[in-house]
């Protein structure tokens, strides 16, 4: 009898292992997101900040003059226009503004990145379970959601501030996760909803998988990329919030942000006469938010249905 | 091969109804009743072929097996044993035993796991073997529906490949922890024609080697006549005909069966 | 004369890895009134076929060579706006899974009337709804159902509807794409017929495209088989079902499962996927093919005429 040759399949690609959907999918959405113009005027943008951001080490280290908050010039000792000893200028006490402007760039990415990484991490495990559940624990947790969402981040963070003094920069990260996360829950919860009738869930159910295991192992990775488009829109609401708390005198009095310089050159009087103090942090704060909501746009681009990805025949 | 003396599966006197929720398009809410007090015995070892249109209840037949739907009124039985309510650690226990192989093989598979992932998932989740063990397993499932060699499928994505290949990966899935009973829900009717037949005889050759016991459910009396022993004829949630199936097609008793045998296109060559 | 001579036609899509040839070479021949069947798995650019008739191609696909003569006039030469006037008064399509494509918050007598008015502006909306009454007669929907709205009806009512659609500006020439899958048996079998009633009352020319090839034989009085975007063997119903001489064509008629027929022996495997971006030289099918010879794998095969109606493209048939 002939072996089965009917319903053998001969070995097209001696391959070593293929790429895994996660590495592919980012190699086919980066060729659709390099044709956008704004991602990559926002990548650009992007890219400089970071750079700015990783440069803030070097001047404290060139001359400790050069240190953002304790670095002031032992000549100067006033706000002064841009030299080539400080390329903006200094501020009210003579501390180098290009410095607190690197610095800045730093905290923006660090309380940017942390806040809607936190927010993220919280919206899409209560998204996931409010719409894996439903019935009561979908109803609770999206009234929830629903309180928090209506809340002013704002004014509340700044009731607690002034409550219980001035805050640590960790504890408004914290602060902005806390209040932010409701939004992208309700999109994880819809595409929950959707997913949850999925063949390949109800096959995960046939094979005996725990609840726990479908939502973490089967849904998680399916939600993921619509979670990671969020984080990009809440890094924009983290800095600006972020930056306000600063301007208004309830951020941390220890760091240096873009938010804080504007408070000072604000509380001291040189709103209208030191522009090369005023505009560059109101300048970055514009830019780098502006330039994480265009990556948002280029990315909604690439997650859009039109990447489903066609196959090989038989 | 069946045995008279062992039905693995009974449904006795099952009913289902579902009901739709009232809606701006489509009024008032409405009741469909899907399965009309239906009794049914399925023998170790056989191939049982359910055979019936769209909406007659074919699919929630299958689907109450696998416990993914409670029926409303009715017991089901898995080898003499009451599963109607089970739940926690007896349905684990249950699933463990019982599978099934969906009609879409595009949506049936993670895209986000890799095959060895999806065919390894039900020996992860029943904790069956370490990861040298697990692999071994894997390749012979892989094996038994002809992706061969089976190491070069492992890291392979379901996008990556055609539907027939991506059909038997769920039915290497399916089999992997070597089931008693399987429920084949019209697995080939999104496939080519020509694919059909390659799908079927890697059940049967399957059935053969493992004596699984097969539900078929097609809406093809042809399919159901090349690979089942018997088949029941269902329409609007009732059993019209069962009987072994060369009888059915050659004797149809009842007019339904009839008019499916009618329609069906003919070769005339 | 043919309503419809095909020469030649190439057709590729540009993809990210590479250019597609999806038709090569393709040639036939349909007279007015009469039915081609084309049959292939997917992917072996039966469906572009259809598409590139209509003039519905997508962006990235492009016509590398052919003509393709509709009543004398090569539709490849036409302009954008000489195509629309043809499109649906001419020729009319019936897409896969059409019946999804009713707007469900129209009635579905609406939509039909809009098809006719589009097309059509000097009709007034009572000749419309007349129009749509008696199409809807001639495939079978009762009149009572006619103002009803697309969720009302079942699949194989959506599916008339979608081919009263396609008859509303009285083609000459239909193409159905795989009408009938996703509907049951019994269902496709009065699609069918529909089919065939219309064609015979109406003298319309019918393409029919299926991966199933008994489909295509209850309706077709020519066939082509497919594959891997070539025309492997054209005839006549009869001929080629009768004496199949493409090892393709045979493993396609002893796969089929029937009610009365057993199985012939299987007598091809599921071979690789052919890659059509960078296409083997010599025949296509040769991986596949359980009679191929060793000068199969570099020499292209040609056609071999086995009747003034039957031709299939393979070295082996003699």
């Amino acid at each position: 009898m002939t072996k089965n040759r009917s319903i053998q399949i001969s070995n097209d690609n001696k391959r070593s292992p293929q790429k895994s959907p996660m590495v592919d999918r980012f190699l086919e959405g980066w060729s659709v997101y390099k044709e956008s113009l704004i991602g990559k005027i926002g990548l650009t943008l992007l890219v400089i900040f970071a750079l700015m951001a990783l440069c803030s080490f070097f001047p404290p280290m060139i001359d400790p003059m050069y240190h953002p908050m304790t670095g002031v010039d032992p000549q100067i000792s006033h706000s002064t226009s841009p030299s080539w000893r400080h390329w903006l200028g200094t501020d009210f006490i003579g501390r180098d503004i290009l410095c607190q402007l690197l610095a800045g760039a730093r905290i923006a990415f660090m309380v940017g990145i942390s806040a809607a990484f936190m927010s993220i991490l919280l919206g899409t495990t209560v998204g996931m379970i409010a719409g894996y559940s439903g019935k009561i624990v979908d109803t609770l947790l999206m009234r929830l959601a629903d309180m928090i969402m209506v809340m002013p981040t704002l004014l509340v963070v700044l009731i607690l501030s002034s409550l219980f003094g001035q805050l640590n920069i960790w504890t408004i990260v914290l602060l902005i996760a806390l209040f932010r996360w409701p939004g992208v829950s309700r999109v994880i919860r819809a595409q929950t909803l959707s997913l949850k009738e999925r063949p390949f869930i109800e096959a995960a159910k046939v094979t005996g998988a725990s609840h726990f295991r479908i939502i973490f192992r089967h849904i998680m990775p399916n939600v993921l990329p619509l979670s990671l488009l969020y984080m990009t829109f809440r890094v924009t609401s983290a800095i600006i919030i972020e930056a306000a708390l600063a301007f208004l005198g309830f951020g941390d009095p220890s760091t240096v942000s873009w938010g804080m310089m504007l408070q000072w050159v604000w509380k001291t009087g040189h709103m209208f006469q030191a522009p090369y103090w005023l505009l560059p942090p109101g300048i970055c704060i514009s830019l780098l938010t502006l330039s994480f909501y265009m990556l948002g746009r280029a990315m909604e681009e690439v997650l859009d249905p039109r990447l489903r990805k066609e196959v090989a025949q038989e | 091969m069946k045995d008279p003396n062992n039905v693995i599966i009974k449904l006795e006197n099952i009913s289902k109804t579902f009901r739709t929720r009232a809606s701006l398009f489509k009024g008032d809410p409405k009741e469909v009743i899907a399965l009309k007090q239906i009794s049914l015995n399925i023998y170790r070892g056989e191939i049982f072929g359910l055979v019936g249109e769209s909406g007659s209840g074919k699919t929630t037949t299958g689907r109450l097996i696998v416990k993914l739907e409670e029926p409303d009124e009715g017991k089901l039985l898995f080898d003499g044993n009451d599963i109607t309510k089970i739940k926690g650690k007896a349905l684990k226990i249950f699933r463990r035993k019982v599978q099934m192989i969906f009609q879409d093989p595009y949506q049936s598979l993670n895209p986000y796991f890799s095959v060895y992932d999806s065919v390894s998932e039900p020996l992860v989740v029943h904790s069956v073997g370490n990861s040298k063990t697990r692999k071994d397993m894997v390749r012979e499932s892989l094996n038994s529906v002809g992706l061969t060699p089976p190491d070069d499928f492992f890291y392979r994505y379901p996008h990556q490949m055609s539907g027939g290949q991506r059909q038997r990966i769920a039915i290497a899935r399916a089999m992997v922890l070597k089931p008693e009973f399987v429920v084949a829900d019209e697995p080939t009717s999104m496939l080519d024609a020509s694919i059909a037949i390659h799908i079927f005889n890697i059940l049967s050759r399957i059935q053969k080697k493992l004596n699984v016991t097969f539900l078929f459910i097609t809406h093809s009396l042809a399919a159901a006549r090349y690979l089942c022993d018997r088949i029941a004829v269902i329409y609007h949630g009732e059993l019209v005909e069962i009987g072994p199936a060369e009888n059915i097609i050659q004797n149809p008793s009842h007019p339904y069966t009839r008019a499916l045998i009618d329609a069906h296109p003919r070769f005339r060559f | 004369m043919a309503l419809l001579t095909v020469k030649n036609l190439s057709v590729g899509y540009h993809t990210r890895k590479g250019f597609l040839k999806s038709v090569q070479g393709v040639s036939f021949a349909l007279d007015q009134g009469k039915s081609l069947g084309f049959v292939g798995e997917s992917g072996c650019g039966k469906t572009t076929i259809g598409m590139a008739l209509m003039g519905l191609l997508p962006n990235n696909a492009s016509v590398t060579n052919g003509e393709i003569l509709f009543e004398d006039q090569d539709l490849l030469k036409m302009s954008k706006k000489e195509i629309q006037q043809i499109r649906w008064k001419k020729i009319a399509m019936i897409f896969q899974a059409a019946m999804n494509a009713l707007n469900p918050v129209h009635r579905v007598s609406d939509q039909i009337a809009e098809a006719i008015l589009a097309h059509d502006a000097d009709i007034s909306i009572k000749t419309a709804m007349k129009q749509v009454e008696s199409l809807f007669q001639l495939v079978g929907i009762p009149p009572d159902r006619m103002n009803d709205y697309p969720h009302h009806y079942s699949g194989g009512m959506k599916q008339r509807a979608i081919i009263a659609m396609a008859l509303a500006c009285h083609p000459s020439l239909i193409i159905a794409d795989e009408p009938t899958t996703a509907l049951d048996v019994i269902v496709q079998d009065q699609i069918l017929s529909a089919i065939k009633d219309f064609q015979n009352k109406l003298n319309i020319s019918v393409i029919f495209i299926s991966h199933d090839i008994a489909v295509v034989a209850d309706v077709c009085d020519t066939i082509g088989i497919m594959f891997a975007g070539q025309l492997v063997e054209y005839g006549r119903i009869e001929d080629v079902f009768y004496s199949p001489m493409h090892p393709y064509t045979q493993s396609l008629l002893s796969s089929y499962l029937t009610l009365n027929k057993d199985v012939v022996q299987l007598n091809a495997y599921l071979g690789k996927t052919p890659d059509l971006i960078n296409p083997m030289t010599g025949c296509l099918f040769c991986e596949r093919c359980t009679v191929a010879e060793a000068t199969c794998s570099f020499r292209a095969p040609e056609w071999v005429k086995i009747s003034p109606t039957h031709k299939a493209l393979c070295s082996r048939c003699k």
